[in-house]
């Protein structure tokens, strides 16, 4: 133990000598919000996650914390205490940066935050477009020698020259962006996928002999241009600059450069992007304005959109809406134990959209009552129609079930099975449901 | 005594709960139990020349998931049952592949060649034949039981441990007598004997006795519980025996319909069937089953011949037997009458009990492949899956095998076709996240089955090839020029042709 500590201490100096000062940098507890998608009317403990932060002025910090969660408040941490409450003033769900405020003031040194002066004094030259485990969107970030195995932040000369993630360093630019620009302060998305690496089977197939560029394998809708911008599509020139010239190892990073950052200025959220493509040998040009990736309009997004999932029990039948993080709640091997339709949707349509379907609404399992007996056993079933119509979403099944004019509810699931129940009972189980598992409420629609 | 030559592949690559049977004799124990349970006992000889050791061999073996890929020397160990002069009983997976078949008697050195007469891969049954009349000489019909074995009482079991030259009579109780999945196809839910006995894969297998009675055929155990074995009852090898008398095996009849259960007062009330009928709702049929021409989606079946239903699905009589057990019970031939609900209006059909040909994607033993262009395509079965890692499977292929008929994918093509394998080539290295996934078109058709989809290639080959997979939205191309590339290379580099078996 004795000698971990002196280890410890002499890296610390190590680091102060070399200018990275430790001190610059705190640790901060945040908070999130936890819901439960298979049992969402639980209240459940909320996350705890600790992660450096550093002092950008006189009352705020800046943190980099998990993406697509809902940050309730932080606590600065000192000496494993907790040293101040921190609110939150501005997260960006797709990636995860934080801004925090305190009425406070601390007396931690301010790191100063300048994109010109980092690019002088820290000096990074190569790098890579990264999808980063906790971020929706590529992140252009520069390469080290140095690996870490704990994120930390990168101070020389107290300016802030990065995050390092490994060997990874996520650079000034992003969170100069973030914290200055109020309104566009979040990181725009390609709003498409592509392929780089073409083979020479498909360069012969979808480019011209004269052409050279990317292909277009998967346009994200509600966040890239769905329907103008199609799988396929080979995209030679991006705002007007020809791809020809690139070779095909830095393809990929160019491409995503001249849609995103051209040069060390992050594209805000709106710019217009105009790509110049083939599509069945006919050369046409698409244009769109870039936006913040949302699984908004998804058919299985990875996390319910809205603050909790949603769900609605009818006659002690619980209904929600499929997500990826629905079936992760079947544990470790959920991809074993969890059922095989739901996982196959979610990983192969998650991004997809539906003619008639906003999401795909399932019977999550049965609460059991007297009245709903035969049906018990009901559970991860697919809802395809009530009362012989399709339905889009929760909400459209609610209204569809309490719209019910006819005496019966009928409800056919994917597979054949069906649920019949008598209107008037529907209304004498959901009372016992209330007083049994003492519920607040049915459903959290707010319909 | 038992030589391994060379790699036992086979040995190796059994799913642990698929039992290798290996029977040798000793003499220990033996006598006491026997003579304890029995009045009336066979000599230890006349037990043991009953039962006989095979070896399976194969000088070249085909996986069954990468058929083009050519294994080495293979031998595989069982057990059988001599049950008439010239034929022997054994587990369908002792001999599934079998090139080469020999039998030994206990205590004799002398390898009789045997052929495979009936295999019935849905209750991993099969019957063995030794053509040399010799063989009858010194062996003994030792008898089936005709009761199944009280709960809790003992039984012995032949067999070797983990491929050892010495017998071990396992001493074992019945735990219990219940429905079980039949590892072997996996589809197949039967009646069980689970015993508390530690068996080895390798050596387990081979009859269980109870005094001179055979009770069981050990053919699978627990992965999850120690010392937990499984037996195939008489009542099911009896089914076997019958079902083979005519000179082929047809297997089980099959209830070839989903159904859910007829509780709700509702659902009675909304199908116009009187409250107080009880039975059962058809969710889905299987194409190409018994019943299929005659029964319908949300027919409610209340009868099945001299028999009233409840609302499990049970055949109430004095002793209630299921829908399923009743018309397993049954041979395919037999005719069964259906009482059912349709419209508020009472209906019967009497139909006779065919093979479920739908199910075959779930039985089959071997998988024929197509290659082109360093890509390795296969038929969506069993054979496929049955060496594959469920946790490394994509999901689309499991979900297109199971669901093929309760999601009616049947009506979509014959049979599904899967990107099995991709030997390497720079050409379509960029292609590796689509093995495992399910073929939609080729140059935008179709393909009914693989034979199919090797036309259509052979169709289109003076084009560019487009296959399109489910779930991913850009096919695979390849162009004339490099599929011959990549074929040439392929050739070079792995000795792999372009072929379809």
């Amino acid at each position: 133990m004795k000698l971990n500590n002196f280890l410890l201490l002499s890296i610390t100096f190590l680091f102060s000598n070399l200018s990275i000062s430790a001190q610059n940098i705190s640790d901060i507890e945040i908070i999130f919000k936890k819901a439960s998608h298979q049992n969402p009317w639980l209240v459940k403990e909320p996350i705890r996650k600790i992660t450096p932060g550093i002092r950008i002025d006189k009352n705020s910090f800046f943190t980099i914390s998990l993406p697509n969660e809902k940050p309730l408040f932080a606590e600065l941490e000192r000496n494993n205490h907790s040293n101040g409450r921190l609110k939150v003033d501005r997260y960006d769900s797709s990636i995860g940066f934080i801004k925090l405020t305190s009425d406070e003031v601390f007396s931690l040194p301010i790191v100063k935050i300048n994109t010109k002066t980092a690019a002088k004094i820290c000096n990074y030259k190569s790098y890579d477009y990264i999808n980063f485990s906790f971020s929706n969107v590529p992140i252009k970030a520069y390469r080290t020698n140095t690996y870490t195995d704990k994120a930390h932040f990168i101070i020389k000369n107290g300016y802030l020259c990065g995050f390092q993630i490994q060997n990874s360093i996520i650079p000034t630019f992003y969170i100069e962006k973030f914290l200055h620009d109020k309104n566009h302060f979040e990181v725009p998305h390609p709003g498409f996928h592509f392929v780089s690496s073409l083979t020479s089977s498909e360069l012969e197939f979808y480019f011209p002999k004269t052409k050279k560029g990317i292909l277009v394998s998967e346009v994200f809708p509600g966040v890239g241009p769905a329907f103008q911008l199609f799988p396929g599509d080979a995209i030679y020139a991006i705002n007007g600059k020809s791809l020809h010239n690139f070779s095909q190892t830095e393809m990929g990073d160019k491409a995503l450069d001249l849609i995103l950052n051209p040069g060390t200025k992050l594209n805000s959220i709106g710019s217009k992007i105009s790509l110049d493509l083939y599509r069945n040998g006919k050369s046409m040009n698409v244009t769109y304005n870039l936006k913040k990736y949302s699984e908004k309009e998804f058919l299985v997004p990875e996390t319910h959109p809205a603050d909790t999932p949603l769900y609605y029990i009818s006659g002690g039948l619980l209904f929600t809406e499929l997500t990826g993080s629905y079936l992760k709640e079947f544990g470790e091997n959920y991809r074993k134990n969890s059922e095989k339709k739901l996982l196959y949707l979610s990983e192969s349509y998650f991004s997809k959209v539906h003619p008639h379907r906003e999401r795909i609404v399932i019977l999550s399992r049965v609460l059991p009552d007297q009245k709903n007996l035969g049906y018990q056993e009901f559970q991860d079933l697919i809802v395809q129609k009530v009362n012989g119509e399709n339905i889009f979403n929760l909400k459209d099944l609610k209204k569809r079930i309490l719209s019910n004019n006819s005496e019966y509810v009928s409800i056919e699931f994917s597979g054949g099975k069906i649920i019949i129940i008598r209107s008037d009972i529907i209304a004498e189980i959901d009372r016992n449901i209330l007083n049994n598992y003492k519920l607040k409420y049915l459903d959290n629609l707010g319909l | 005594m038992i030589e391994f030559f060379g790699e036992n592949l086979k040995f190796i690559h059994m799913k642990k709960n698929k039992l290798l049977l290996l029977l040798w004799l000793i003499f220990l124990l033996l006598p006491t139990l026997i003579y304890a349970e029995d009045d009336n006992p066979k000599s230890f000889k006349q037990v043991f020349s009953s039962v006989v050791l095979i070896k399976n061999e194969s000088f070249i073996t085909e996986s069954a998931s990468k058929p083009w890929m050519k294994e080495s020397f293979t031998t595989g160990l069982g057990t059988g049952l001599v049950i008439s002069p010239t034929e022997i009983l054994t587990n369908a997976h002792v001999v599934i592949d079998s090139k080469f078949l020999t039998v030994r008697i206990y205590n004799k050195l002398k390898p009789y060649v045997a052929k495979v007469k009936y295999i019935g891969i849905d209750c991993d049954l099969a019957i063995i034949e030794v053509e040399d009349p010799e063989f009858s000489k010194d062996t003994t019909i030792f008898p089936f039981s005709d009761t199944i074995p009280t709960l809790g009482s003992d039984l012995l079991i032949l067999g070797y441990p983990n491929g050892t030259e010495n017998l071990t009579v396992e001493k074992g109780s019945i735990l219990s007598f219940e429905k079980m999945r039949y590892s072997f196809t996996g589809l197949d839910f039967r009646s069980v004997l689970k015993a508390k006995a530690s068996i080895y894969p390798g050596n387990s297998g081979g009859p269980a006795i109870q005094g001179n009675k055979v009770v069981g055929l050990v053919f699978q155990i627990s992965q999850i519980e120690r010392d937990i074995t499984y037996l195939i009852p008489t009542t099911v090898i009896n089914h076997f025996l019958q079902d083979v008398k005519d000179g082929k095996y047809d297997g089980f009849p099959n209830l070839g319909f989903n159904f859910q259960t007829g509780y709700s007062n509702s659902l009675k009330n909304y199908y116009k069937i009187p409250p107080d009928t009880k039975g059962i709702l058809i969710n889905a049929i299987y194409p190409q089953s018994s019943f299929y021409e005659y029964l319908r989606e949300k027919d409610f079946i209340f009868r099945i011949d001299d028999y009233p239903l409840n609302n499990e699905g049970e055949l109430v009589s004095d002793k209630p037997v299921s829908m399923i057990d009743y018309l397993e019970n049954k041979f395919i031939g037999d005719s069964v009458t259906i009482y059912f609900y349709r419209d508020g209006e009472k209906f019967k059909a009497t139909s006779k009990l065919k093979k479920t040909d739908s199910l075959d994607l779930y039985r089959d033993e071997s998988s024929s492949y197509y290659v082109n262009g360093g890509l390795v395509f296969q038929p969506v079965s069993r054979a496929f899956f049955s060496n594959q890692e469920i946790s490394s499977l994509d999901s689309s292929s499991k979900y297109h095998y199971s669901y093929y008929i309760q999601d009616k994918l049947y009506r979509f093509n014959d049979r599904d076709i899967v990107l099995g394998y991709i030997f390497d080539d720079p050409e379509n290295i960029r292609y590796k996240d689509y093995r495992l996934k399910i073929v939609e078109t080729i140059n935008g058709y179709t393909a009914q089955d693989l034979e199919d989809f090797s036309n259509l290639w052979k169709k289109f080959e003076k084009q560019p090839i487009r296959i399109k997979f489910r779930g991913i939205d850009l096919p695979i191309i390849l162009t004339p020029g490099n599929i011959d590339k990549i074929n040439i290379r392929i050739k070079k580099r792995y000795g792999v042709d372009n072929e379809t078996k």
